[in-house]
């Protein structure tokens, strides 16, 4: 079947009983469709509207939305997820937010669209963290489809599309409506929960649009028999584990075709991943050089004539393709999902819980390490963390997606500073690595002639506070001369371990406190206190050996 | 608490790696996802695992009806009862 463009496709496009998508699996026919827009066009023409924010949970009603928005005259506004608070952030970029459809008598009449002059916004995380917004024309996205449609249409015949990746999101709106609804596929109106349910679905040949996430997560479904394979299984938003492609091909039976983009290129290369490392293709028409020793630069027909992208990925271009070696700025990608670290810091640090925070990975999981405020301690140990925890993640759902928020936590009295008084980023992972760590935050270091001040704080999770006392923990004793001798030998060169101790405990130190320890070399002692603000929690002297 | 719903429980707090979270701290009826526990469709696909990997549980079935027995530690009892692999 031959592609119809977006534009031309309710005025001339196809016989009036082709489906066009299925809900609750009743099939929406392309003049139901055509009458859904026709009266959606005249209704947002007789409102003037002039900028469309569209955010439905239903893929079919977004279609329809799209296109009476774009019949209508009007700007598309495509927010990044259909989260409240987004779309409250987002009111202001436009006259009129549509979660359908919307319905009246008349009808509007529906001339095919010039693609040049239909403008659709998308918004993406910028390098700073800043909300970014893109612009594209329906040209744009009519000739991505047309790429795709070159490369794979023929294999893919007349089958349904199923998803599991929403369609707010470029990928999904590409691949599970725009592509089907030109080509002539049906597509599913709603995202499937589950692979059970996704499967359940795999009636007669059909296509899969789905994340890394759910293909990481096929464990334990059995293999499908052979003539229900999925003709093709696409997904896009981070390199797959090869351990997940040659799963997705043992359980359904195909390899995934891994698609790679942006919302600001769209789908440039594409790979299936027989072995590690396998590169991705280019597809056609896509121009990839490199920049500053191996930042991605991108001509694409999906981007505006003459258009460059200066992406901040790192690539190692091979033969007709590239090599991906990661991102060169603070985007993270959780789950298939672009992460700025930068923006959702600020907005962990701007919840009234939380005094500071910074975010770091552990492995593919991202973690956010706090410091409260004052009034949330004692929230956090009247809720217990977990529940604590899902309430900051619930606080940030209003402009985040959940799977792109921290599944791990750690509450700190102070966040980890190098010397130069920045982030330290290593320490920050490592406090992430370990639930119990053994050493203290370090906030500050002041080093002198053969001495040194570090200021250091103490999480409650320190491991030392474990079971010593239950109910009144305090730091051992021992720990305090351990770590002396420790930052010694780090910051003041000694070698040897001391041989024998005087020490004076006077006040017990405590979870969460904020020290001062200041070491120094005298008489070939090494001498040390521990300090809380003017009162001294313990003092000595360790005798080096000779 | 029925046994199933208690072992489910501790599926729920092992296979999602939920660090602070003891198993008895989850209400039977409360509902997992949204505003009740809290988890999220990451959190449904690594159930979906852990509870194939134990129950041996092969199930295909329609995306509304899986929603709803996925809802509460108690539906999802239930539903492992009636479809788990036989012993």
């Amino acid at each position: 079947m031959s592609l119809v463009p977006l534009a031309a496709l309710l005025p001339q496009g196809r016989p009036d009983d082709a489906v066009v998508a299925e809900r609750a699996g009743a099939p929406l026919t392309l003049e139901e469709l055509r009458h859904r827009v026709a009266r959606g066009a005249a209704v947002l023409r007789a409102r003037g509207a002039r900028r469309v924010l569209l955010a439905t949970e239903d893929a079919a009603d977004f279609l329809a939305a799209l296109l009476a928005t774009l019949h209508a005259g009007a700007t598309a506004v495509m927010p990044p997820n259909a989260q409240p608070g987004t779309l409250e952030a987002l009111a202001g970029e436009a006259d009129l937010l549509l979660a359908a459809p919307p319905e009246g008598e008349a009808e509007a009449v529906l001339a095919p669209l010039d693609a040049e002059a239909c403008r659709l916004e998308f918004f993406t995380s910028g390098s700073t963290g800043e909300r970014k917004r893109l612009g594209k024309t329906l040209a744009q996205l009519q000739r991505e489809v047309t790429t795709l449609e070159a490369m794979w249409g023929e294999r893919l015949g007349q089958a349904r599309v199923l998803g599991m990746v929403s369609h707010q999101h470029i990928f999904g709106l590409t691949f599970r409506l725009l592509w089907p609804a030109m080509a002539g596929r049906p597509f599913a109106a709603h995202n499937h929960f589950a692979w059970e349910s996704l499967v359940a679905d795999l009636r007669g040949p059909g296509i899969a649009v789905v994340s890394p996430a759910h293909l990481a997560r096929l464990e334990g479904l059995a293999p499908l028999p052979a003539g229900r394979a999925p003709l093709a299984i696409f997904t896009a938003g981070a390199p797959l584990a090869l351990e997940a492609a040659q799963s997705c091909r043992a359980v359904l039976g195909v390899l995934p075709t891994e698609i790679f983009g942006s919302t600001e290129t769209g789908a440039i290369a594409w790979r299936w991943q027989e072995a590690a490392d396998t590169p991705w293709q280019a597809l056609p028409g896509t121009e990839l050089t490199t920049r500053d020793g191996g930042l991605l630069d991108i001509r694409s027909p999906n981007l505006a004539p003459g258009e460059v992208v200066h992406s901040a990925d790192r690539v190692e271009l091979t033969a007709g393709g590239f090599r991906f070696a990661g991102r060169a700025d603070r985007i993270v990608k959780v789950e298939g999902k672009r992460v700025s670290l930068t923006a959702l810091e600020r907005d962990l640090a701007d919840l009234p819980e939380v005094a500071e925070a910074a975010l770091a990975m552990r492995g593919e999981t991202l973690g956010a390490l706090l410091v409260l405020a004052p009034e949330a301690r004692g929230t956090l140990a009247g809720e217990g963390r977990f529940r604590f925890e899902r309430r900051l993640r619930r606080a940030l759902a209003g402009t985040h997606e959940p799977s792109a928020l921290p599944r791990l936590w750690r509450f700190l009295p102070a966040l980890p500073l190098d010397p130069m008084g920045k982030r330290d980023r290593v320490a920050l992972e490592a406090l992430l690595a370990e639930a119990a760590p053994r050493e203290p935050i370090l906030t500050a270091l002041r080093p002198g002639d053969q001495a040194v001040e570090l200021d250091i704080a103490l999480p409650a999770s320190l491991h030392w506070f474990q079971g010593h006392f239950p109910g009144f923990a305090i730091l051992p004793g021992v720990v305090q001369l351990h770590w002396a001798v420790l930052y010694g030998r780090r910051h003041l060169g000694l070698i040897a371990a001391a041989a024998s101790a005087q020490v004076k405990f006077r006040r017990p130190i405590r979870p969460d406190d904020q020290l001062t320890l200041a070491l120094a070399v005298q008489r070939g002692r090494l001498t040390f206190a521990y300090r809380r603000g003017a009162e001294t929690c313990s003092s000595g002297a360790l005798a080096l050996p000779a | 608490m029925t046994d199933l719903e208690a072992e489910i429980k501790r599926l729920i707090v092992s296979a999602l790696k939920l660090e602070d979270l003891r198993p008895e701290d989850i209400a039977t009826d409360e509902p997992l996802f949204g505003d009740g526990l809290g988890l999220d469709s990451i959190d449904g696909l690594e159930l979906g695992i852990a509870l194939r990997k134990t129950y041996g549980l092969r199930i295909e079935t329609a995306n509304e009806e899986l929603r709803q027995h996925f809802a509460t530690v108690g539906t999802l009892a239930r539903f492992v009862a009636a479809n788990r692999e036989a012993a």
